[in-house]
């Protein structure tokens, strides 16, 4: 028997998911089908549905039992040269598909053109990417019919351009266009200790009622630089990050990110436990 | 100051063109420098894209090793661009690098055993079709079959090599426990990749069934098609090619 997935929301903050979720990858697919673990819902890399492979079935018969989340990794929204339209053609006909409670993208560039790096690059918070970037989410909404969530992501290096702080970039970012936000606390914390400015800082400037959904993730370290390869365990410093996110904008859905060097599902499910322990404690 | 395209543009041939015009637009972190920066993101897209190409080619993995597989992606991922959001996309025209590469006149099959991976990997995300309608042929009368096309499944290709592709193929996929030899001489692979559920099948084809099924793919009849696979087995067995892909699912529609 299927049940028909919740219609999905209109509004990105609103209650469309609630809980921990974690993100979906493949070495766990079998588990997930056979034994239906106990999380509240889903992130799915929407890119690696793209198509008919066997991964579309396997996402059709979970979102029966999960709310799913679809997060787009490759529309390069903030590409100054073009939208890639094909890929949000394939973005709207996934989300018809599966009728997501939240689909999200990411502050970032990664094409030039016909060409794409596959990859999230940082913007320069300048006056010209802040209108480009406004212009595309705007687009990207349209096209999509829904909000978008907008992640921020880790980095490496930043402009010398830089007429604004991130964190004014991203707010000012949805004010104008009216997306949610995605904060990756790990994102934040990586970037952080990266430049060197104040986590705290970030978190309180962005507007709460806007966030629609919190990150959580591991990094590594290489040569005093943080490097944000979801290959870890979600580290103490980031854990109090969360606790104070859920301070500034109160309880949010909340997805462990796991992507390389894949546990077994139980490590994941115990690291989204000790996440929902978190949120519980938020609330009571 | 720069654009934002130049700008982009420049970051962009810091990585693939070890053009360092981008370092003086950009600050590095408390403890790094722009080099090594660029060096963290340069590495990112890279293994990237590896990790991507050993996914699609683990054959070929395992054919040249670890290390000269590293050495042959880097060389692919410089000089060709990526042209899709959806990395799994990448690394389609892997088998016409290598043709041109100099590890082809040493292992002239490599670039077969790519297109017959890149076939898999394809074949694996398209949906199947349907099987056929066999009550139709049942009304039909037998004169007519020769004007008959045939419509192949949506989740198959067909391919052949010079090469014995396929014994390759088999003997180094990670289940195969036994005989490693590879005998060179044993000539052309006619191959059939096909679909089931989660995984694709690899199908040796005789030189005229593989012959039969191009020639429908192409949109011949049934009568032409005939014709051409007799020209290359005068027996060619007809009811036994159609009944074995009727049932395992090749051919997906008739078609008057």
């Amino acid at each position: 028997m299927i049940k028909p997935a919740p219609t999905p929301s209109r509004h990105p903050t609103s209650a469309a998911l609630a809980g921990v979720g974690v993100g979906l990858r493949t070495p766990h697919h079998p588990q997930f089908l056979s034994e239906r673990p106990d999380v509240a819902w889903l992130e799915v890399h929407s890119e690696n549905f793209f198509g008919d492979g066997p991964g579309i079935e396997v996402l059709e018969n979970l979102r029966t039992d999960y709310p799913i989340s679809l997060h787009g990794v490759g529309l390069s929204l903030g590409c100054a040269d073009r939208l890639d339209l094909a890929h949000l053609a394939h973005l709207r006909r996934l989300a018809e598909r599966i009728a997501p409670q939240l689909m999200s993208e990411h502050l970032c560039w990664g094409a030039l053109g016909e060409r794409h790096l596959n990859d999230l690059l940082p913007l320069p918070y300048s006056h010209a990417a802040l209108t480009l970037i406004c212009e595309r989410i705007d687009a990207a909404q349209s096209a999509l019919g829904r909000p978008l969530l907008i992640e921020n992501v880790s980095s490496y290096l930043r402009w010398q351009q830089e007429e604004y702080s991130e964190w004014d970039f991203i707010a000012t970012m949805a004010q104008r266009t009216g997306c949610g936000l995605l904060v990756d606390v790990n994102n934040i914390y990586v970037s952080a200790i990266n430049h060197g400015f104040d986590a705290h800082t970030y978190l309180a400037a962005l507007p709460a009622a806007r966030v629609g959904e919190l990150h959580l993730a591991g990094h590594e370290s290489q040569q005093d630089c943080l490097i944000d390869t979801h290959s870890r365990p979600v580290c103490d410093e980031v854990w109090d990050l969360y606790r104070e996110a859920l301070k500034l904008y109160g309880a949010r859905p909340t997805l462990i990110e796991w992507d390389n060097d894949i546990p077994a599902l139980e490590v994941l499910l115990a690291e989204a436990a000790t996440a929902r322990t978190i949120l519980e404690q938020h609330h009571a | 100051m720069p654009s934002l395209s130049e700008q982009q543009h420049s970051f962009a041939a810091a990585l693939f063109d070890n053009n360092h015009a981008v370092e003086p637009m950009l600050r590095a972190t408390r403890h790094g420098s722009v080099a090594s920066g660029l060096a963290i993101y340069r590495n990112n897209v890279y293994s990237n894209y590896r990790n991507n190409l050993s996914h699609s080619y683990p054959v070929l993995e395992r054919l040249v090793g670890a290390d000269y597989f590293r050495q042959l992606s880097n060389e692919y991922i410089t000089a060709t661009p990526s042209l899709s959001g959806d990395v799994r996309d990448y690394g389609a025209g892997y088998a016409d690098f290598l043709q041109a590469h100099r590890v082809a006149t040493q292992l002239p099959y490599l670039p077969d055993v790519a297109r017959l991976e890149w076939q898999c990997t394809q074949v694996l995300a398209r949906a199947r079709s349907a099987p056929p309608e066999l009550g139709f042929l049942q009304t039909l009368n037998s004169d007519r079959y020769p004007d008959l096309q045939l419509q192949l499944n949506h989740a198959s290709a067909l391919l052949a090599s010079p090469y014995p592709v396929l014994r390759i193929w088999q003997v180094n996929q990670p289940d195969y426990s036994g005989d490693q030899t590879i005998d060179l001489n044993l000539g052309a692979s006619h191959m059939l990749v096909l679909r089931h559920q989660d995984s694709v099948s690899v199908l040796e084809l005789g030189a005229a069934e593989f012959s039969f099924l191009s020639q429908l793919q192409q949109g011949l009849r049934w009568g032409e098609a005939l014709l051409i696979a007799q020209a290359i087995t005068p027996d060619f067995d007809l009811g036994g090619c159609l009944l074995r892909h009727v049932n395992n699912g090749a051919i997906s529609r008739f078609i008057l």
